[in-house]
């Protein structure tokens, strides 16, 4: 063996050593986009009013809010980010009720307490056939139901005419298809200083409110006003409930309860002490993914891998022989290295990730045909075997590189314009190149230099 | 070692040359057509919309679920089954409400349910989605473009692209036909496709630029069958190997994977296709038709 080969083999023994010892053991080093580990991508754009613009600050404080909420909710490792001038992306991770998050990152949860001016009739629940005796009755059930809606319905339309009068005043929506009309608020969410869940007497869901000093003395007086007549809370526009004030209440409690399950009780108290959003958001987009469709794909996209390699590795040893072993050390190494580089830049790996990396597998081996090709080229126009190897490798690598840089312009510019998971598919195969190109060149040519040193009269 | 040598056919690919770049063109063509006038199946990404995987505890049935559907006016839906239990529902509105009423008619109806993935993407977003693809594509183009007229003659770099654009409008024009959805990964696949198709472009190129100087002795027609010839084994063998994995990962891969695969297997035989008539044959013709050049 020639001293730069020894050389050269140290250098690659060297690198995988250092590759192993960052990749093992793996368990848990390689970091996995949403789509693999599941969880809730999401993209707000905040949406301003001519009273209320979107300025710089309000972004700030929305993301405020929105971090105090999801800290609240107790979701690990959540990434929130200001993504332009008005926009805002968040991941959540390992979230199992992606529902539930939405519900607690869309709500603006303004909460009001309002003067009751007065109440449409509730629509009646619809009928149900299973209820009736045969399909006439249901029928002109149904009927009355709809005279019945339309009625409230117009009741509703006189309302909000009487509104377009009056800007103090305004409608609002109930449960089951009734409206209030809603004079002066008297406290809002501002004035909260705790907002926790309880039970109420009867065992249903509540939550329970305490104010500040000055919100505390407002809501004394509103239920003092009050005393008989109702009290509408009023969240994001609409009625939760409207209790009847029994009595004045004057320690700065009070307790909201409605149609709650003890988790929808939970996400409202969470989004009443967070404050409220300072402008209203939209949800742009969202990416949700359960963890069991997430744990399919990663196991599902591993075991194709593993097929593919070995099947790649099956067809260089059978087509090459001795040549194929070094091409399937490479490759082993290869693979070892895409992963090591993973874990060393932190990147993510997505499922168009793993996409990328099963590709490269099977592009990882052409530059050893290109040389080994080469090298039989070489050997039958009469050089002599390590003639063959040197040619072989000296003239492949030019189009090694050339091949291979193109491939890296297209893996740029897809970093560059792509988003989320388009952008961890760039990184995987851009590592993969680079990995897959030192393999075919470096470690390929260390390893068949050791072997034909020892084996001095093989044939190609 | 292997007794079989491929590169010793000798096989005569520039005799049929004309034949195969007007099968190309017909392809294109009709590619062309189909994208004008059946046009893309565009997912969600790009056109804006809702998408729900769900995941019942007991078997359920499309026809149920579309009428459980209607009952909220949401009948239009595109609902999909694969496996008993699994289904794929996706509507063009995109708003909350949507989503909330649809996933509690559906647990009203059926009991137990799992989202298992939720896509939703508004029209803002899709639209710049839409142009972010088109730029990336055209920037990788004219990148490839400009390295490929650094290193090698211009003409070599224009034939090499003109064999890409054959593979990505043929590509397309195969999406078009099969309906396949057309989403951002796709995207990547044919990105990707395009470098790999580079690939085998570049190293027939290669041969014919090493072989460049017997050109006035052997004629261009000879030059480019000899370096095809001489580059078949690898072309073969590479094809081979990429496609294994490929293949495997179409099999094996899940769903959202093996859509990805289906790409990359059609870019894999369009491109090495093209590489071996569509890149070379532009460049004998060219030669053939201004020598000077």
């Amino acid at each position: 063996m020639m001293k730069r080969d020894k050389w050269r083999l140290i250098l690659v023994l060297a690198i995988v050593v250092i590759a192993a010892i960052i990749t093992f053991p793996i368990q848990g080093k390689v970091h996995l986009g949403l789509d693999l580990r599941g969880g809730v991508h999401i993209v707000l754009q905040a949406k301003g009013t001519p009273g209320n613009p979107v300025t710089s600050d309000s972004i700030e404080r929305l993301l405020t809010v929105l971090r105090n909420r999801i800290d609240q909710y107790g979701i690990a490792e959540p990434v929130l980010q200001r993504q332009g001038e008005d926009r805002i992306a968040i991941d959540l991770p390992g979230v199992e009720d992606p529902e539930a998050a939405l519900d607690l990152i869309g709500r603006t949860a303004v909460l009001e307490f309002r003067q009751v001016l007065g109440e449409s009739p509730r629509v009646p629940a619809k009928p149900v056939r299973s209820n009736y005796d045969n399909d006439e009755q249901f029928k002109s059930a149904e009927e009355r139901w709809q005279l019945a809606k339309s009625e409230v319905d117009a009741y509703i339309r006189q309302m909000q005419d009487a509104v377009k009068a009056n800007p103090d005043i305004i409608v609002a929506k109930g449960e089951e298809g009734g409206a209030y009309l809603l004079g002066k608020a008297y406290v809002s969410g501002k004035d909260l200083t705790k907002a926790e869940t309880t039970f109420d007497q009867f065992g249903k869901a509540a939550v329970s409110l305490k104010f500040s000093t000055e919100g505390a003395k407002l809501f004394d007086e509103a239920t003092l006003a009050n005393v008989g007549k109702q009290i509408a809370i009023v969240l994001d526009g609409m009625v939760i409930s409207a209790p009847v004030v029994q009595q004045r209440i004057s320690g700065g409690e009070a307790q909201i309860t409605g149609k709650f399950t003890p988790a929808e009780a939970n996400r409202l108290a969470i989004m009443l002490r967070a404050g409220a959003l300072p402008v209203s958001v939209e949800i742009l987009e969202n990416r949700s993914v359960g963890p069991t469709l997430g744990a399919d794909s990663v196991r599902d996209g591993v075991r194709s891998g593993l097929i593919g390699a070995a099947l790649v590795v099956v067809f260089m040893l059978v087509y090459y022989g001795i040549l194929g072993i070094a091409a399937d050390i490479a490759l082993c190494v290869a693979i070892l290295l895409v992963i090591a580089c993973l874990i060393f830049l932190k990147s993510t790996l997505t499922l168009p990730g793993i996409g990328g990396v099963i590709l490269t597998i099977g592009m990882a081996v052409d530059g050893n045909i290109l040389i080994y090709e080469r090298m039989k080229e070489e050997f039958r126009s009469g050089k002599t075997l390590m003639a063959a190897l040197d040619a072989g490798f000296r003239k492949a690598l030019v189009v090694i590189l050339d091949s291979n840089i193109t491939t890296l312009i297209a893996a740029s510019v897809l970093f560059y314009f792509g988003s989320g998971p388009i952008r961890g598919f760039a990184v995987t195969l851009s590592v993969g190149v680079i990995s897959s190109v030192f393999c075919n060149v470096v470690v390929t040519r260390s390893i068949l230099s050791a072997i034909l040193s020892a084996r001095k009269g093989m044939t190609l | 070692m292997a007794a079989f040598n491929v590169s010793e056919l000798r096989l005569p690919f520039m005799k049929y040359r004309t034949i195969w770049l007007t099968v190309s063109i017909v392809c294109i063509v009709i590619s062309a057509g189909l994208l004008m006038t059946k046009g893309l199946n565009l997912s969600v990404d790009f056109t804006g919309g809702l998408v729900l995987q769900v995941k019942f505890d007991s078997r359920v049935d499309v026809a149920d679920i579309r009428k459980s559907l209607s009952s909220i006016g949401q009948g239009q839906a595109v609902i999909q089954a694969y496996d008993n239990n699994d289904v794929l529902i996706r509507f063009q509105a995109q708003d909350e409400e949507v989503r909330r009423n649809v996933l509690s008619a559906l647990k009203k109806d059926f009991g137990g349910l799992t989202v298992l993935k939720i896509d939703k993407v508004g029209p803002v977003v899709g639209k710049e989605l839409r142009n972010q693809a088109v730029i990336s594509l055209v920037l990788a183009l004219l990148g490839i473009l400009l390295y490929m007229a650094f290193r090698f003659k211009f003409r070599f770099g224009v034939a090499a692209v003109l064999s890409l654009l054959h593979d990505s409008i043929i590509m397309l024009g195969v999406y078009s036909l099969t309906g396949k959805e057309v989403s951002v990964s796709f995207i990547a696949a044919i990105l990707t496709v395009i470098g790999y198709s580079l690939n085998d472009s570049i190293v027939v190129l290669d041969r014919v630029r090493e072989n460049w100087s017997s050109v006035g002795k052997t004629g261009i027609v000879e030059l480019v069958d000899n370096s095809v010839n001489q580059t078949l084994a690898r072309t073969v063998n590479t094809s081979l190997t990429t496609l294994l994995p490929v293949i495997a990962m179409y099999i094996f891969g899940g769903e959202v994977i093996s859509n990805f695969a289906f790409a990359f297997l059609i870019g894999i035989v369009v491109g090495t296709y093209s590489s071996i008539y569509i890149a070379s044959s532009i460049v004998a013709e060219w030669y053939l038709r201004s020598p000077k050049f």
